[in-house]
């Protein structure tokens, strides 16, 4: 589709926000449900509570537009999902229940965490957002997107293999390497 | 920072970095594989287009079938193609049937085609598509071979039944297609003749409303009574038509039930 027609349909989309009309949310769901229910999957492994997640971040949705008006509301609206299905499985995880692809996700990025909880405050979090991206600039975009789909979309490595058309060994080193290198990245900026 | 702030941090990346590029990228071994197939296939067509330009060579296919490329249709069909799924099918069964791919991609060339069962003839189509995204099934190649149920011209005062979609497919046309996998024992019987289809294209479409989705300069071109769901999105939204990404929608909404 061209990218004008896209941008059109999305600006529709978001007016039926503004004019608070609930077809806004049916459409949503049926143009979004499937990619955020995948998010959601990845993150918990539970189809219910991915499920639960999704139907939570419509109501979010509906919450933040207006004022909101994202530039890509199928990202605005990953995001969301993401930070719902993050914030359930840290619950799980206090229960000591759960343990599943966003564990192992976890596992691989505390190479990188020093443990430091001063991280906490909003001016830091930011600095750290801001040197991430520009790591991410420094990157392939192959490298990038896979870094991508791992830690953003909590994709698995089969997945991702799959869907770059690569083995799973090679995923797993390509991932180890770019974590090392975004640990010097940050290590280099003061940041850790 | 502990594991799960740099999680949340991540989260929070600008969207131009969160935008991923499907298309596969082929393992080297694959790739140098695929153009030594291309330097093969190059020699061979080279050759036999010292002896015939326009036949296609047959490998699999045997007793007297032949295979030409023509300039358009004659004014009428000495043939006319049956569908082979003449039962009523809905969306969910024609995106979940086990021997369909699905991919999405543009229409590089359209081509007129003769084939002579020991002289009867039957006219037929093949599409080449470049595939940009697939999401079910492993094309071989990034450019695909489609036969079509019947010739892309028409004469005036023909209608063929079963062919309103794909009699509107043009060069350079997008589309997402459904196509029927061809393995060896997929034939084509006639007048005592077997043509092997595997010899002519990789994929065929089973008729010419069913198994794709165009998109058409007007808005998409489908089968709106089996692809219902897409239909329902485009009467609900308010548009003059729905779109390709739509249809992307509707097809990953179905494979992942």
């Amino acid at each position: 589709m061209k990218y004008e027609d896209r941008t059109k349909r999305m600006e529709s989309l978001l007016t039926l926000y503004e004019q608070r009309n609930e077809d806004a949310l049916r459409i949503t769901n049926e143009r979004y449900g499937a990619y955020c229910l995948s998010i959601a999957r990845n993150i918990l492994g539970d189809e219910g509570e991915a499920q639960e997640c999704v139907n939570d971040t419509w109501l979010k949705a509906w919450q933040t537009i207006p004022p909101k008006k994202p530039n890509s509301l199928k990202l605005y609206l990953a995001g969301i999902t993401r930070n719902l299905s993050f914030n359930r499985y840290k619950e799980k995880t206090r229960a000591k229940r759960g343990g599943n692809e966003t564990a192992l996700v976890l596992d691989e990025l505390s190479e990188i965490a020093d443990g430091n909880e001063d991280v906490e405050k909003t001016l830091i979090r930011q600095e750290l957002r801001e040197a991430i991206e520009r790591f991410l600039l420094t990157l392939s975009k192959r490298d990038s997107d896979i870094f991508v789909c791992r830690y953003f979309y909590t994709q698995s490595q089969s997945q991702i293999a799959k869907r770059f058309g690569l083995k799973e060994g090679n995923v797993r080193l390509i991932l180890l390497r770019t974590r090392n290198a975004l640990k010097d990245f940050l290590k280099k900026e003061h940041l850790l | 920072m502990t594991k799960e702030t740099l999680f949340e941090i991540i989260g929070e990346l600008d969207d131009r970095f969160l935008t991923i590029e499907t298309k596969k990228k082929k393992p080297v071994t694959r790739t140098l594989l695929t153009a030594a197939a291309c330097v093969v296939l190059c020699t061979v067509l080279t050759l036999s287009w010292i002896g015939n330009s326009s036949e296609i060579r047959l490998m699999r296919t045997e007793g007297n079938v032949s295979v030409n490329y023509v300039r358009k249709t004659p004014h009428f069909f000495p043939h006319v193609y049956h569908p082979s799924v003449s039962d009523y099918i809905s969306g969910e069964e024609i995106l979940k049937r086990g021997d369909v791919d699905i991919f999405r991609g543009e229409v590089v060339s359209l081509r007129n085609i003769v084939i002579l069962y020991n002289g009867h003839k039957e006219y037929r189509g093949l599409a080449q598509i470049r595939v940009d995204t697939v999401y079910r099934g492993s094309p071989d190649t990034d450019t695909v071979t489609i036969l079509m149920p019947f010739g892309f011209w028409f004469a005036e005062n023909m209608w063929v039944e079963n062919t309103f979609v794909i009699s509107q497919i043009k060069e350079g046309m997008e589309g997402i297609f459904f196509a029927k996998r061809y393995d060896t024992e997929d034939v084509s019987k006639m007048n005592g003749e077997t043509l092997v289809l595997k010899d002519i294209a990789e994929y065929g479409l089973l008729d010419g409303d069913r198994w794709c989705i165009l998109d058409g300069e007007d808005g998409l071109i489908y089968d709106i009574f089996v692809h219902e769901k897409l239909f329902a999105v485009q009467k609900e939204t308010g548009y003059l038509s729905a779109t390709l990404e739509d249809a992307e929608a509707y097809v990953e909404k179905i494979l992942n039930e």
